[in-house]
């Protein structure tokens, strides 16, 4: 096994800018605060968490869409955190993005055909071994030929979002960063366009940053899953022993949040109060003591750091795991 | 490339039974703005207009320049429909004429306005920072000037005539598609297709031609439309000024100018001149704004 990418204490933390003349910094959303993982190679790490905990900002700024402030980005053994211009121009054809929303990430004015062949295009691929590629993609991922001359608008959800896999496997990329495929899709749909993905990751031996915000999407393809909250992994660890066994108060309250099918089951619900602090100003210490049913003197004090908790390697950050996985576990 | 992976699709996409029509945005919007009455009577007056101007040589009773001193300040009658001049020209003759300045004025001045103002919209709104900054400063100063005496110190500069007319007038032009282009690139340079585009490797200049000013094209047509009109009046403004086009060509603006001095004993030298540029400039808005009602989906049933 080897590892495709990891990621050393990126940060990325967009300045608040005050005064339209001379414009000076007077805050910094913190929207991804120090985080540290790895990926290895034909694998998928599940990226959770509520909206706006940095999961999608993450995302962007492994691909280099946004620059990071800080910390480190190693893909494929190279350093990549502040790659520029033609060399990191070159790297996008190893790392792609699917998107969230398949109504505004094609564009609108473009064909199938031509959305997907502009990343051909842009690497210089020839006309005829294009209309062969893409077409090989279009059957790929479910769709036809004579798909290739509509536009985006006449695609249901679940075909656009198809489309935008075309697209993403049009460079036979080595990564390709799932920014929410499935959360506005119909959950039949879903359904499909997961098994797609897996298959697909299969196929190509492709390795997947999967970010989503419910936990049952990423249980299906996630073998590994990292738990974020206000910009930090709170807890990593195989989705099986995260399960079974969450140390992380915030994990608790995430699985507890899983609807059941049995309604006969009774499950003990953990309800958070409140909302997300704002990431501009967080919480000192452990950013979740403000929600955290189990929060003390010392939450309030300390900040906790990724402690190993189980022999398999799963990571929490918290003051109390042994005591909180007692109360739940 | 890569060995090709055979899958088995059994979660191929359920395909719609009949492949849609084929329906693009100008289409619709074409067809949303036959249906609206004053859209269609802008377009019937354009279509009028530029037909007139292709037939002109066809259509003029007698030759627009040639004078006859004996029959000056003629009222309209069965010879000469809309009258003569002081020199005896027939009126029709000339606003059939002066039709194809009009439209040459019109289309050369906005296209200079558009080209240069796009350009200089997209990219300060694309690259943003201080490249924005230079830009939209320029731009703020030339909008500080009222358009009439920006194009007249223009022509001062420059010298008389129809092309350093069209220049002006271009150029006074410029701000509002800049500022209208920046606004709608600073829009679609956010949307999620523009990141993708980015993630698929293309460079800048790429996806600001390719992606970004493709889906502005909907406000750049309506000013477009809407600029035609102020430009034919522009440059009858400036001809009118006897700063334009120069006698003995038939330009509409000149025409009142000249009709100016008999304006209570024959009218009609003023009249016919004024309600062409009146109905062409009308034209223009009436399309210009039935575009843009098309083109707002907010307006859509």
């Amino acid at each position: 096994m080897t590892t495709l990418l990891e990621v050393k204490d990126l940060e990325k933390h967009f300045p608040i800018t005050r005064g339209a003349i001379i414009p000076h910094k007077v805050g910094a959303v913190k929207a991804v605060d120090g985080i540290s993982f790895k990926v290895e190679q034909g694998k998928t790490l599940g990226l959770v968490g509520e909206s706006g905990c940095g999961k999608s900002t993450t995302g962007r700024t492994i691909l280099k869409l946004t620059e990071p402030t800080g910390g480190h980005i190693y893909f494929d053994g190279q350093e990549i955190t502040h790659l520029k211009g033609e060399k990191l121009r070159r790297l996008r054809q190893d790392m792609q993005l699917i998107f969230q929303d398949p109504f505004a990430s094609l564009n609108p004015r473009m064909t199938v055909e031509q959305i997907i062949a502009e990343p051909l295009k842009v690497f210089g691929m020839h006309k005829e071994e294009r209309q062969k590629r893409i077409n090989y993609l279009l059957e790929v991922v479910g769709l036809s030929s004579y798909h290739k001359e509509r536009y985006p608008h006449e695609f249901s959800g679940g075909q656009r979002q198809r489309v935008g896999i075309a697209r993403a496997l049009a460079l036979e990329p080595k990564l390709i960063i799932c920014d929410e495929p499935v959360s506005a899709l119909d959950v039949s749909i879903q359904a499909q366009v997961v098994n797609l993905m897996e298959d697909l990751q299969k196929a190509f031996g492709l390795t997947y940053v999967f970010i989503a915000h419910d936990l049952g999407v990423v249980h299906h393809i996630s073998d590994q899953v990292a738990v974020m909250y206000l910009g930090e992994i709170v807890e990593l660890g195989s989705y099986d022993e995260l399960y079974a066994h969450p140390k992380h108060p915030y994990t608790q309250a995430l699985l507890s949040a899983i609807p059941e099918a049995n309604p006969h089951r009774k499950k003990e619900r953990i309800v958070l109060k409140g909302d997300v602090p704002s990431p501009a100003t967080p919480p000192t210490g452990c950013k979740f003591h403000t929600r955290c049913p189990f929060a003390e003197q010392r939450c309030r004090l300390e900040k906790p750091t990724m402690k190993v908790v189980s022999l398999t390697g799963q990571e929490a950050a918290c003051h109390f795991v042994e005591e909180v996985s007692d109360v739940v576990g | 490339m890569s060995a090709e992976v055979k899958l088995d699709n059994h979660n191929a996409a359920p395909l719609a039974a009949h492949p849609t029509e084929k329906k693009r945005p100008i289409f619709e919007a074409l067809k949303s703005m036959i249906s609206s009455k004053t859209s269609l009577i802008g377009l019937i007056l354009i279509v009028l207009l530029i037909l007139v101007a292709l037939f002109a040589s066809f259509l003029a009773p007698h030759d627009p320049t040639q004078g006859d001193l004996f029959s000056r300040y003629k009222s309209p009658s069965g010879a000469h429909w809309l009258g003569t001049d002081e020199l005896g020209r027939d009126i029709l003759s000339r606003l059939i004429y002066g039709s194809r300045i009009s439209i040459q004025v019109g289309l050369i001045a906005v296209g200079i306005a558009l080209v240069i103002g796009t350009f200089l919209g997209a990219i300060s709104g694309f690259f943003g920072k201080w490249l924005d900054m230079l830009v939209m400063r320029v731009i703020d100063i030339l909008m500080a000037f009222p358009s009439i005496l920006l194009a007249i110190a223009i022509v001062a500069v420059m010298g008389k005539g129809l092309t350093n007319t069209m220049i002006a007038v271009g150029i006074v032009g410029i701000p509002q598609f800049a500022r209208i282009v920046r606004s709608s690139v600073l829009s679609v340079k956010e949307s999620e297709y523009i990141e993708a585009a980015r993630a698929g490797g293309a460079r800048q200049f790429r996806v600001l031609f390719r992606h970004v000013l493709p889906n502005c094209m909907a406000p750049i047509i309506v000013q477009t439309t809407l600029s035609i009109g102020t430009a034919i009046l522009d440059a009858a403004g400036l001809s009118f000024l006897g700063l334009g086009v120069q006698p003995p060509k038939p330009e509409w603006g000149a025409m009142l100018d000249a009709g100016r001095a008999a304006l209570q004993t024959a009218p009609w030298v003023v009249i016919f001149p004024g309600l062409a540029i009146l109905i062409t400039v009308l034209g223009f808005n009436l399309l210009g704004d039935g575009l843009r009602d098309a083109f707002d989906p907010r307006t859509k049933k």
